[in-house]
């Protein structure tokens, strides 16, 4: 082991850490688009008539299309010299992966999002208060699941370790170097699972103290 | 895009490869949900704990990650190749989604268990009943696993993002490309949601009349 902590580099740590930065920053930008697309279309299908048919279609799309692929889609076929309403819109790689995970985010958002509607609309605020520790969950799925940027050159954690562990000679401190990768992506994420638990603790608790759950309020 | 013969040739490769990918990511996702279900909701406490770590781990480590253990781990055995990086990609696919799955069929068999109405002796009949209750969870992962294929060319497997990778290399038409390349695979996951969706009803109408 102390053989392993020689060969990694000084810097190992600092990029290291940097890497699982950029993994939280495409996770929060995919979410916050996630969650205004997917609002949109949770409001969309709930209206009905047409705007629902196409809502309820766009999620199904959303809801099929792979990251990995979508991440390539938008990397070769979006033209570099593109322009938005006369503006270059060239996208960074963080961008692309960032962009790649908002159909998973959106159609997530508006699956949890109608579920939450239909649940305070029928008298469930607990119900509906879900849609958090949900949103929490997706957050966590979005973090882990960033790393495909690994395959289009954006230096997120798991770069950060593939490069590491290229000059490390033997299988046995690749490995050993993995775990680590698995130990610092898997604590916040299990941090995250306590998290949402009390999470959802503490909203049951919130909400069943509340009178307005009361059932003699319900319509 | 397709005009050559090495053009058509890789796509027609990618497409049968991509196909032969899924099929083996869902069989090993049923297989690991099955095996890590019935560990996880065993009484006996050494392997229930095992699974449990392997689980927690298996769920700490980002899927690229996964896959390149995986593809290290084949090839410290095997001389690489395309055979060995398609298995190393589905061990690494049905792993990570199975043992999410059997997770949540030994939650499955634990709530079974804590019924009143469940079957005393456990078993088989309380085996089966636990997989109709987290028969939607299984079919979101068998899913997932679908989804996760085109990760699989990270490694090297030569499914179709690969082989149009490599097409579009030499050949023009690089928009159309990952156009078809998107479609062909949201066509493939609304498929096998279709398929999973007909397993779920299967193992729904398998639950255990209360």
């Amino acid at each position: 082991m102390s053989v392993l902590i020689d060969r990694l580099s000084s810097e190992f740590l600092p990029l290291f850490l940097a890497g699982m930065a950029i993994n939280f920053e495409i996770a929060g930008t995919a979410l916050a688009l996630g969650l205004i697309l997917g609002f949109l279309l949770a409001f969309a299908r709930l209206y009905g008539g047409v705007a629902g048919t196409v809502a309820a279609s766009a999620i199904a799309l959303m809801r099929a299309a792979p990251t990995f692929v979508v991440m390539f889609f938008l990397l070769n076929a979006i033209p570099r010299d593109a322009t938005l309403f006369g503006e270059e819109f060239a996208l960074s790689g963080i961008m692309t992966v960032a962009i790649s995970l908002v159909p998973y985010s959106a159609s997530y958002v508006a699956d949890s999002g109608v579920e939450a509607l239909k649940q305070l609309r029928d008298g469930s605020p607990l119900g509906a208060l879900l849609f958090l520790p949900n949103v929490t969950r997706a957050f966590f799925v979005l973090v882990m699941s960033s790393s495909a940027g690994a395959a289009i050159g954006v230096v997120e954690g798991i770069t950060v370790i593939l490069r590491q562990a290229e000059h490390l000679p033997t299988l046995g401190d690749k490995l050993v170097l993995f775990a680590i990768g698995i130990v610092f992506f898997g604590i916040p994420l299990q941090a995250g699972f306590v998290l949402m638990s009390f999470l959802h603790s503490y909203l049951r608790r919130t909400v069943t103290r509340s009178p307005a759950v009361a059932p003699s309020s319900d319509p | 895009m397709l005009k050559t013969a090495p053009a058509w040739s890789l796509f027609k490769n990618g497409i049968i490869n991509t196909f032969i990918l899924i099929a083996g990511a869902l069989t090993a996702t049923l297989v690991f949900a099955l095996a890590f279900g019935a560990a996880q909701g065993s009484r006996l406490r050494l392997l229930r704990w095992s699974a449990r770590a392997v689980t927690i781990t298996l769920q700490s480590s980002p899927i690229v990650l996964t896959l390149v253990i995986a593809a290290a781990l084949a090839h410290a055995v095997f001389p690489y190749s395309s055979t060995v990086a398609i298995g190393a990609a589905i061990m690494a696919l049905g792993l990570t989604n199975g043992a999410n799955a059997g997770q949540a069929i030994s939650e499955a068999i634990h709530s079974l268990r804590a019924e009143d109405s469940a079957p005393p002796a456990g078993g088989l009949q309380l085996f089966v009943g636990a997989l109709g209750r987290s028969a939607t969870q299984i079919v979101a992962f068998l899913v997932n696993a679908t989804k996760g294929t085109p990760v699989a060319s990270f490694i090297g497997a030569p499914e179709l993002l690969s082989a149009l990778t490599d097409i579009s290399s030499f050949s023009s038409g690089r928009v159309t490309t990952y156009w078809l390349l998107l479609i062909f695979y949201t066509v493939v996951v609304m498929a096998v949601v279709w398929l999973c969706g007909r397993i779920r009803l299967f193992l729904e109408r398998s639950r255990v009349p209360a």
